[in-house]
């Protein structure tokens, strides 16, 4: 009797075991071992044509040395500048839109996939189709040159511009994403309230600001995040359009992170610095974690 | 009264979201328009939006179809590589996540709490953290040159096993028990129980799969070094890197690029945005 | 049956294992393989299953930077017409030679053995290529068949040796000059020049510029869409040599009056006397030389490498002769150096198969097999081709579009000063670091002064460390 009992746990254990088998073995050798490995030689000076193994330790030196290279400060104000700019808008507009066009439109569906479909497209094509745009026969000059701009700025090509111009496309693609996720949640508010309010007089814009954005909260916070992380890790935009330039104006951490280590072969560094992004990432999360309980309000 | 004010609000705000909208595919129309132009047209002020001379040439050109091209973009190639990639993901993934999200849900094996921690601590890792390790990996086990750098660490996604959890446990206990009781094996419930019943929600993870996989640019960039290999992202990279300041071309290879994600999005929408949207929620 | 059930589950389970198995066991195949690379083989002994008399030839995979169509394609189907019977054959795949491209390229060195011979198009890269293990050490085959550089490339072989080392055959002559516009000279009376300093550059560009707007001509135009180095450096090597941007191994030249004289003139020309399209024109506009100096919109440009598309009259029709011009300098008597020296600088890699097969073809390339890349404007550095017919090739199909004379004389008469570079400490980011300021420059933003002043400050920062 005792043997079967035990063998009955064993025999839970195996069947579990091997249902998730694949997927540990997966994210033992791509996820946990690859990340080790960044640890450890992120610790050291390795420069990948000498070899694997030809490496030496150096402590801290890549996280001390960092905060004086210019690439590097550089980078990180603008991928903050970058996150910090697109966030609110991409947010803000998506709540806009979807409470106006839940609210007041027809048509919903076609709107609702225009704006989506920016999201779905391929960014690589995306990115070169604003490339073209941006140009000075593309429809943003001609528009300044409509408002009476003598000389239009030159967007991609000029350091003050090339970063909001980038900023304002990331927000035209990531919009639809926000916009959708707001529009589902808008389903779920509870509309007996919302019936309550208008019995005691509330006018829409008082319904929006004291029902509606408390109720979204959670949602609003849930997007703020992962837009800020999926802005924190911006490249494909910046590799095909402006490839960190002007000079340095549009060179965000990861793009940073790539050249480093695929241009100079400067693993370690590069290891260093890929560990920072997630220290920072880590951080808005737990910031997540933690705010989430003091400021949504339901 | 009011009722008359809300239609003008409604007509109002229709029309404003309705330029929104309109602008906001404006760069798809431009795309469109610019790759029926000839070359010289694509540059011309003011824009013309409907082309005076429409030059569907540059399609064929692209696609290699009647030897217009100067040489050969295989595009088709990395067209079907990129299919090729996201079907065995696809596939792949699914299954592993659905494996592995019921056996995390329903099955009380010794270990589950503190595994699933590991892998709810991983997935913040950023893939920037993996990518140098990854790449080094490949080349020494010499994968780089074959697919596999994409698709074996494709077969699984954590994200996605995290989903098909959460799913799972909304499962009632019962359906599983009462087939325990009838002597079923676990295998065997997950087949005949529970992967009917979790079919949409499996759907919805394929469609965010798909997605993933035919976008994916940063690893495929790192990765591949054969044309041959190429997959969509990467061809259409290196077809603006060879043929610069033919527009004209450059547009008609990106607008081929999209079809395919456009496609899918139209036929299973729904189960796309439940996919994201499920992502979104319980995330 | 139940156990059965289970089974199959952990089958269905183990499959990723064994995939991933699967590549560990592929992995060692090739480490294996390329050990024993050092070995001279015979050729076929690796092929399998074929059932023919002749075993299968060896198949050489040879990575280019120019498009196979401008040469290349003709080389290697001559190459495999003769090389038939004695069982080595190539196929040319080109890549991008830009940042990119040349990672893709590093990546297939670095994995593996999926290419055996690839053109190298700077000395940093060679150097960065040759230290890390991607390119093959020459001196065994060059003793064991008698092939000594010196003999065929002169003295000159050697300063392309890393560490002391032959790491590559260098097979072209770059020589390199202003590409000017004949017809454009002709209309305004001005002799093609043979020396000009800075000052009188700046004077024709001035007279040739003429029209605003869309029918606006320029001077001259500096190609700086793809690196803005080397607008400066060739024309700093003709007072500085070779290497340009540096004073030793640990210290910049940005400071160097040359090299700020030549910063201003590209400056000058861009900003104020507007005779050249702004660098933010060339880059948000993607111009080209192609688009700019083969469609008549700039009577003079920087880069010979275009002659490739002056023979492209299907793709660039134009009616103008064009005419070559030595790089101008500071001041009369500065001239100490021809730019220019050896460029595509064929490498073996170090983990190919087919060793000997691959050095078969490069040394054939070198000395024998370049007249189709000729006709593509690139000029041999073997001393054993034939002048006349390296003239004739290099501007056949062209005869009508190319000065005969200057083209001779200005990309291929070999010199006997060239600036030689030596120095490659930390090139690629002196380089980034450089091209920063430089934009910085160029768009305005910052005077010539500080930039280079920022530039150096910069670049010697990390030189010292």
């Amino acid at each position: 009797m005792k043997k079967i009992r035990l063998s009955k746990q064993l025999k839970i254990d195996l069947t579990g075991y091997a249902f998730i088998l694949p997927n540990i073995i997966g994210v033992c050798l791509f996820t946990l071992f690859p990340m080790i490995f960044s640890l450890i030689i992120s610790f050291t000076d390795w420069d990948y044509t000498k070899g694997i193994g030809n490496w030496n330790f150096i402590g801290l030196t890549n996280f001390a040395e960092m905060w004086q290279d210019e690439w590097f400060t550089s980078s990180l104000i603008n991928t903050i500048i970058f996150a910090v700019g697109v966030v609110p808008v991409t947010v803000f507009l998506a709540l806009i839109l979807a409470v106006i066009i839940d609210k007041y439109c027809v048509a919903r569906l076609p709107m609702r996939l225009a704006l989506f479909m920016p999201y779905i497209s391929n960014i690589v094509a995306v990115a070169i189709v604003w490339v073209m745009m941006y140009s000075p026969w593309g429809p943003f000059t001609q528009l300044v040159k409509l408002f009476g701009m003598e000389n239009p700025p030159q967007w991609l090509g000029d350091t003050t511009w090339a970063l909001p111009a980038l900023m304002l496309m990331t927000v035209w693609s990531g919009v639809g994403y926000s916009n959708m996720i707001y529009t589902s949640a808008l389903q779920g508010l509870p509309q007996d309230v919302y019936e309550a309010a208008d019995i005691d007089g509330a006018n829409e814009i008082q319904k929006f600001f004291r029902l509606t954005i408390p109720f979204l909260s959670p949602t609003t916070f849930f997007l703020i995040i992962t837009t800020f992380i999926t802005s924190f890790q911006v490249f494909a935009p910046i590799q095909i359009m402006t490839r960190g330039g002007p000079g340095t104006a549009t060179n965000v951490l990861v793009y940073y992170i790539y050249t480093s280590a695929f241009t100079f072969y400067k693993m370690g560094y590069a290891s260093a610095m890929s560990w920072i992004l997630f220290l920072i990432l880590f951080g808005i999360t737990m910031f997540q974690w933690a705010g989430q309980k003091k400021w949504v309000s339901y | 009264m009011k009722n008359y004010k809300r239609i003008i609000l409604k007509v109002l705000f229709t029309a404003v979201i309705g330029v929104l909208a309109f602008s906001m595919i404006t760069p798809f129309l431009w795309m469109i328009s610019a790759s029926m132009k000839l070359p010289m047209d694509v540059m011309k002020l003011p824009i013309e939006w409907i082309p005076k001379y429409f030059y569907p040439d540059n399609y064929k050109k692209v696609w290699n179809i009647g030897g217009l091209a100067a040489r050969d973009y295989h595009f088709g190639l990395a067209y079907w590589n990129s299919i090729k990639i996201a079907a065995i993901n696809l596939t792949g993934s699914v299954l592993t996540s659905t494996l592995a999200g019921y056996a995390f849900a329903k099955i009380k094996f010794r270990g589950r709490n503190a595994l699933f921690l590991i892998y709810l601590a991983t997935m913040m890792i950023p893939s920037q953290v993996t990518l140098i390790p990854k790449f080094v990996m490949f080349n020494k086990m010499g994968l780089t040159g074959t697919h596999l750098t994409l698709i074996l660490p494709g077969l699984i996604t954590i994200t996605g096993t995290f989903l098909m959890r959460q799913y799972f446990m909304q499962i009632p206990d019962e359906l599983r028990e009462s087939a325990r009781v009838d002597g079923a094996h676990e295998f065997l419930i997950w087949l005949k129980i529970m992967v009917p019943i979790a079919k949409p929600n499996m759907a919805s993870l394929a469609m965010v799969v798909f997605l993933w996989n035919w976008n994916s640019y940063l690893e495929p960039l790192v990765f591949l070094s054969d044309w041959r290999l190429y997959t969509i992202p990467i061809a259409l990279t290196n077809f603006i890197e060879e043929s610069v300041t033919e527009y004209n071309l450059v547009m008609a290879a990106a607008a081929s690029a999209l079809v395919p994600a456009f496609l899918v999005f139209l036929l299973g929408q729904k189960f796309l945005v439940k996919g994201l949207v499920a992502g979104a929620v319980k995330g | 049956m139940r156990k059965w059930k289970k089974l199959g589950a952990l089958g269905m389970a183990s499959l990723m294992a064994v995939s991933v198995l699967a590549g560990c066991q592929g992995s060692q195949k090739t480490q294996q393989a390329a050990t024993s690379a050092d070995t001279v083989k015979t050729e076929g002994a690796k092929t399998e299953g074929e059932k023919t008399d002749n075993p299968a030839p060896v198949v050489l995979r040879m990575w280019g930077g120019v498009p196979a169509e401008a040469g290349p394609q003709a080389v290697c189907d001559n190459f495999n017409q003769l090389y038939k019977d004695k069982g080595i054959q190539v196929e040319y795949e080109r890549f991008v030679n830009d940042d990119t491209g040349n990672l893709k390229l590093e990546t297939n060195l670095l994995s593996g053995d999926g290419v055996d011979l690839y053109m190298t198009y700077s000395t940093d890269a060679l150097t960065k290529r040759a230290e890390g293990n991607m390119a093959l050490d020459l001196s065994k085959l060059i003793a064991r068949d008698n092939f000594q550089l010196t003999n065929y490339f002169g003295t000159l072989a050697e300063a392309y040796y890393i560490n002391g080392k032959p790491y590559s055959i260098p097979t072209k002559l770059d020589q390199y000059g202003i590409v000017l516009n004949q017809d454009m000279f002709e209309a305004a009376g001005i002799e093609i020049p043979t020396e000009w300093t800075f000052d009188e550059f700046r004077e024709i560009a001035k007279k040739l510029t003429h029209g605003d707007g869309q029918d606006k001509v320029y001077g001259m135009f500096w190609n700086s869409q793809q690196d803005l180095t080397y607008l400066f450096t060739y024309l700093a090597a003709q007072t500085n040599g070779g290497d340009p941007m540096y004073k030793n191994d640990k210290e910049t030249s940005f400071d160097d009056p040359v090299v700020i004289k030549s910063v201003e003139l590209i400056n000058n020309m861009m900003n104020v006397d507007k005779t050249s399209p702004t660098h933010t024109d060339s880059v948000t506009q993607k111009l080209s030389q192609e688009s700019m100096f083969l469609t008549g919109k700039s009577a003079m440009t920087v880069g010979p490498w275009i002659v490739r598309s002056i023979k492209d009259q299907a793709s660039y029709p134009h009616e103008f002769k064009t005419a070559f011009a030595p790089y101008p300098v500071v001041e009369k008597g500065q001239r100490k150096y021809t730019q220019g020296g050896y460029g595509d600088h064929l490498c073996i890699n170090p983990k190919s198969q087919n060793i000997d097969a691959a050095w078969e073809f490069a040394k054939w390339y070198a000395t024998k097999g370049m007249l189709p890349v000729v006709e593509g404007g690139r000029v041999p550095a073997s001393n054993t081709y034939n002048a006349l017919e390296v003239t004739e090739a290099f501007v056949m199909g062209a005869e009508n579009y190319l000065d005969a004379e200057t083209t001779q004389k200005i990309l291929i008469t070999p010199a006997d000063n060239y600036a030689v570079p030596s120095i490659t400490n930390h090139i690629a980011e002196v380089k980034k670091i450089a091209v920063e300021e430089l934009e910085g420059i160029f768009i305005g933003k910052q005077t010539v002064e500080d930039g280079m002043k920022k530039a150096k400050a910069r670049a010697d920062e990390l030189l010292q460390k």
